[in-house]
């Protein structure tokens, strides 16, 4: 055990926003994957998976920096941009092979065992990606059973809301699945963060944070990410509301 | 002979007028002449076939499940006004009507008169989902030779058009998991009282039975829209539906079961 660790505690409204966000991108980036069985080109397969990837990536990294900011600690914290980045697209390239694997042929248990995996270690990938690009005078240490709990959980949610979204029509299609796999990324998230320890070390805050941006950078992308996937709710919405109505008997 | 005008509405141009050309030509008919233009729906493509007037309905059915066919219509076109027209430039704009004209030829006993169906379907579409009164008042109206034929096809239609509206979204599914997922919810838009039962489909309150319209199952609308619903996503083949009890035989509920 360690004399003196870093406490971290979420702020409930931030938390409650970061299951929304979540929740809201899931069901952008589903409402995109369910395009993919009926796509009649190979190029608007590859169009609906690279977004809907895409904004299932940018849901789990916008959801897991509101909850970053979410999570009040005694220390300051920056985080490295490259590591940064790549959280993002460690998140949105998983997604996509999984969303290709689900949406591809007749629907199969493997294939969703599958899809689920690559869902959910993109998950897991993207945040504990994420966290190492903190920087601040404090390492962190885990838990490893926790986090495998925590892996297990985005695995087992993501195939959830992939079975929901894929196999389902209606409001289950249409809303469970983005309520499921809201709580496959929230889940994952903050089971990760039960099993993480900050320690503080000597080092002096500004070496620490060097090289690092703050928390208000991160607040303007997510608002831009946010932005995003609303408009493109909206798009998907009308679009396929006009497709609707020019179906002929 | 009849000489028929298809105007198909597809997404993609690219080969659309080879694999459609093919399809007509695999159901008897030859092509007259085609147009293809771009619109605010898609591509359009209209055609002018000619053929046996006892394979159109085969050759309909082909278009509507075709995967790149988004929509379509038929019109009947007089024969001799098409040929003035093509003759005579510049061309005469086609005169097309429908298909409920009475100089349209005489189907066979047990074919459907596609005419009368096109008409009720336009009122199917506006009135859909309570589409029942209009079907068993066509049931009533349209000759007994025809009735069990065209209602299943005006319910294969319907189907058809109820699963392009709402379920082509998401996996192809087996035909288990279609008659779930598809096919339950789809008709518990028409009637309330569908339930699955084990791996078929029970319907306490259909409409049709009762009405001494018919002696055996009586069912032949839900069945036609049950094949419209399965036989769209095209993967399925054409699985096999069968009513197998009708509570116009005494049964407490009508059962209908899939094969594939």
């Amino acid at each position: 055990m360690h004399d003196h660790v870093i406490q971290c505690i979420h702020d409930p409204m931030l938390a409650a926003l970061s299951y929304l966000i979540a929740v809201l991108g899931s069901y952008t980036a589903l409402q995109l994957a369910i395009g993919i069985p009926g796509a009649a080109h190979s190029r608007d397969r590859t169009q609906a998976i690279v977004a809907a990837g895409a904004a299932m990536g940018g849901a789990i990294w916008a959801m897991h920096f509101i909850a970053m900011l979410a999570c009040q600690m005694d220390v300051q914290v920056t985080y490295d941009v490259p590591l940064t980045l790549l959280s993002a697209i460690i998140g949105m390239g998983s997604c996509m092979a999984g969303l290709a694997i689900a949406g591809s042929g007749v629907f199969s248990w493997s294939k969703l065992g599958i899809a689920g995996v690559f869902m959910g270690v993109g998950v897991a990938g993207m945040h504990y990606t994420g966290m190492a690009a903190m920087r601040m005078a404090a390492t962190t240490h885990y838990d490893v059973n926790v986090v495998a709990v925590s892996v297990l959980i985005a695995i087992v949610a993501s195939a959830a809301a992939l079975w929901l979204a894929f196999n389902m029509r209606g409001v289950a299609q249409m809303l469970g699945s983005a309520l499921v796999m809201g709580v496959a990324v929230c889940g994952m998230h903050y089971v990760g963060m039960s099993a993480a320890t900050f320690v503080p070390t000597s080092e002096t805050v500004s070496a620490a944070t060097a090289g690092g941006i703050g928390g208000q950078y991160l607040g303007a992308t997510i608002f831009g990410v946010t932005t995003l996937l609303l408009a493109t709710v909206l798009a998907i919405s009308l679009v396929r509301q006009q497709r609707r109505a020019l179906v002929r008997i | 002979m009849a000489d028929i005008e298809f105007r198909v509405v597809s997404d993609r141009r690219e080969g659309l007028l080879l694999e459609l050309g093919r399809l007509i030509v695999a159901s008897g008919f030859t092509l007259q002449r085609q147009r293809m233009t771009r619109g605010d729906e898609g591509v359009v493509l209209t055609m002018v076939v000619r053929g046996p007037e006892q394979n159109l309905l085969a050759l309909e059915d082909r278009l509507g499940s075709h995967p790149i066919v988004q929509s379509f219509e038929a019109t009947s076109v007089d024969a001799s006004a098409a040929a003035t027209a093509a003759a005579a430039p510049p061309p005469e704009p086609a005169r097309p009507r429908t298909l409920m004209s009475d100089a349209r030829p005489e189907t066979t006993a047990a074919a459907p008169d596609p005419g009368r169906v096109e008409a009720l379907l336009g009122a199917l579409a506006r009135e859909y989902p309570d589409v029942f009164n209009r079907v068993l008042a066509f049931e009533h109206e349209i000759a007994p030779a025809h009735r069990e034929a065209s209602t299943r096809y005006a319910g294969t239609r319907l189907g058809a058009w109820i699963y392009k509206r709402d379920f082509t979204l998401g996996a192809r599914l087996n035909l288990s998991d279609s008659v779930k997922h598809i096919a339950l919810p789809a008709m518990r838009q028409l009637l309330r009282g569908t339930e699955l039962d084990g791996e078929a489909l029970r319907i306490k309150n259909s409409p049709f039975t009762g009405i001494g319209l018919h002696r055996g199952a009586s069912c032949h609308f839900l069945r036609g829209c049950l094949e419209g619903l399965l036989n769209e996503p095209g993967h399925l083949g054409r699985p096999r539906i069968l009513e197998t009890s009708c509570r116009n035989t005494g049964a407490d509920a009508c059962v209908f079961t899939f094969a594939a």
